[in-house]
């Protein structure tokens, strides 16, 4: 679905008003206008304009988006990504959303967190050596879903909501909601029945 | 036998022979090859336009700028060859030093952000994503050697004088101190340890960029 000029803006204010709260900050214009200069925010603002033109075959100022967030922030998020408001950045440091992810409103990626599908090709538990599992899809990610930084997610997963998946933890299965998952890889540590407040 | 007791191989076995005398000639089509191997896993027609969209992306300027320093090493131009060493972080962020070996097909992620040391040899053919890093023995003689069509995910780091096969998909995150010289592997973990092993054909027809068979069915070989 084409993202229109009206909702590009109502993502960034979205996106902004998330980190205003996370810094516990009143959201203002002038406030507004300061986070534009931290990397945080201007990588998402990037990739929000980004999403923007290439919807509306403004491939070339795409492009420069694209290319100014992989040049100053070493971070690729790709247009066919479908990002919810409140998408929240603290270090733009090596972020990678790949074609077809879709994450959920409010997440938090600290730094070096990966999206994407699997590049790894694994033998298929049925018949190991024969067949082999297709790596093929990508990670759906609900709301309120916290990424430490170094972690990563590949496969056709599902991340259910209110996870918290820690530092350096590569996650390559389905997670129910409110788990605390660690390691390499992952595992689960804690599950809560609720949802925290 | 545990992989890590057996014997380190020469770089031989990854492919790459003695040490070569390389010309600017030999430097050029190792980076042809490169593109040749990226665009196939890309599954985009090698048109001039492609090319020039592709020169922006600080993976693909890294592995030219690489190859240039691997020519003016072998010319023993060292402080050229140091020159570009430094270019290449500038512009990439990534520390690939000149003095390593790396057959044909090399291809890094479009974000750049890989280190490669001067004592690593890598095999023909092999992906490498963002902020792997592939350092030997502080202080050792012995080189860090992967075989062809080795796949280092996402922050993977290799250390030490280890051996790792042809085939070796060594998955995200995971820090590799031994050896894994069976062909076909897949490791993870912290330190990493084997998960699976697979048929080499299945591996080398395999596209680590798209997630899926090669389009061809055939090796990514240039």
């Amino acid at each position: 679905m084409r993202q229109s000029y009206r909702e590009t803006r109502h993502l960034i204010r979205a996106d902004i008003a998330w980190r205003c709260l996370f810094e516990r900050k009143r959201v203002t214009r002038l406030t507004a206008l300061r986070l534009m200069f931290h990397p945080g925010v201007a990588t998402v603002v990037l990739f929000r304009w980004q999403r923007f033109f290439d919807d509306h075959h403004l491939r070339v100022l795409g492009s420069v988006c694209r290319w100014l967030n992989l040049v100053m922030f070493t971070s690729a998020y790709s247009s066919r990504a479908q990002i919810a408001g409140g998408f929240l950045v603290v270090h733009a440091v090596a972020n990678y959303v790949d074609d077809g992810v879709v994450i959920g409103p409010r997440c938090v990626f600290f730094s070096q967190n990966s999206l994407s599908r699997s590049p790894f090709i694994e033998p298929s538990p049925g018949a190991p050596g024969d067949a082999v599992a297709a790596g093929g899809g990508v990670p759906l990610v609900e709301n309120d879903v916290v990424f430490g930084m170094g972690a990563c997610a590949h496969g056709n997963i599902r991340i259910s909501a209110l996870c918290n998946i820690g530092m350096n933890t590569l996650v390559d299965f389905s997670t129910a909601p409110c788990s605390n998952l660690l390691g390499v890889p992952a595992r689960v540590t804690t599950q809560k029945s609720a949802a925290p407040e | 036998m545990q992989d890590s007791e057996k014997m380190i191989p020469t770089p031989a076995m990854a492919g790459l022979g003695p040490e070569p005398v390389m010309t600017l000639r030999e430097a050029l089509r190792l980076f042809r090859a490169d593109m040749v191997r990226r665009f196939q896993l890309r599954e985009l027609p090698m048109t001039a336009w492609n090319m020039s969209k592709a020169f922006m992306k600080p993976g693909v300027m890294g592995v030219f700028l690489l190859r240039v320093g691997n020519w003016l090493h072998a010319k023993n131009r060292r402080i050229a060859a140091r020159l570009v060493e430094r270019l290449i972080f500038l512009v990439t962020r990534s520390e690939l030093q000149p003095g390593s070996r790396i057959g044909p097909g090399l291809v890094l992620a479009d974000e750049g952000t890989v280190g490669i040391t001067a004592r690593a040899r890598i095999g023909a053919n092999c992906t490498i994503f963002g902020l792997a890093t592939i350092i030997p023995q502080e202080g050792g003689t012995v080189d860090t050697v992967l075989g062809d069509n080795c796949v280092l995910g996402r922050r993977v780091r290799v250390y030490g004088a280890i051996a790792l096969g042809d085939g070796t998909q060594i998955k995200d995150n995971s820090v590799v101190l031994t050896s894994f010289k069976r062909p076909g592997m897949i490791v993870s973990g912290i330190p990493a340890r084997r998960r699976g092993q697979l048929p080499l054909d299945l591996v080398m027809s395999w596209n680590p960029l798209q997630g899926r068979p090669l389009r061809d069915g055939g090796s990514a070989t240039p």
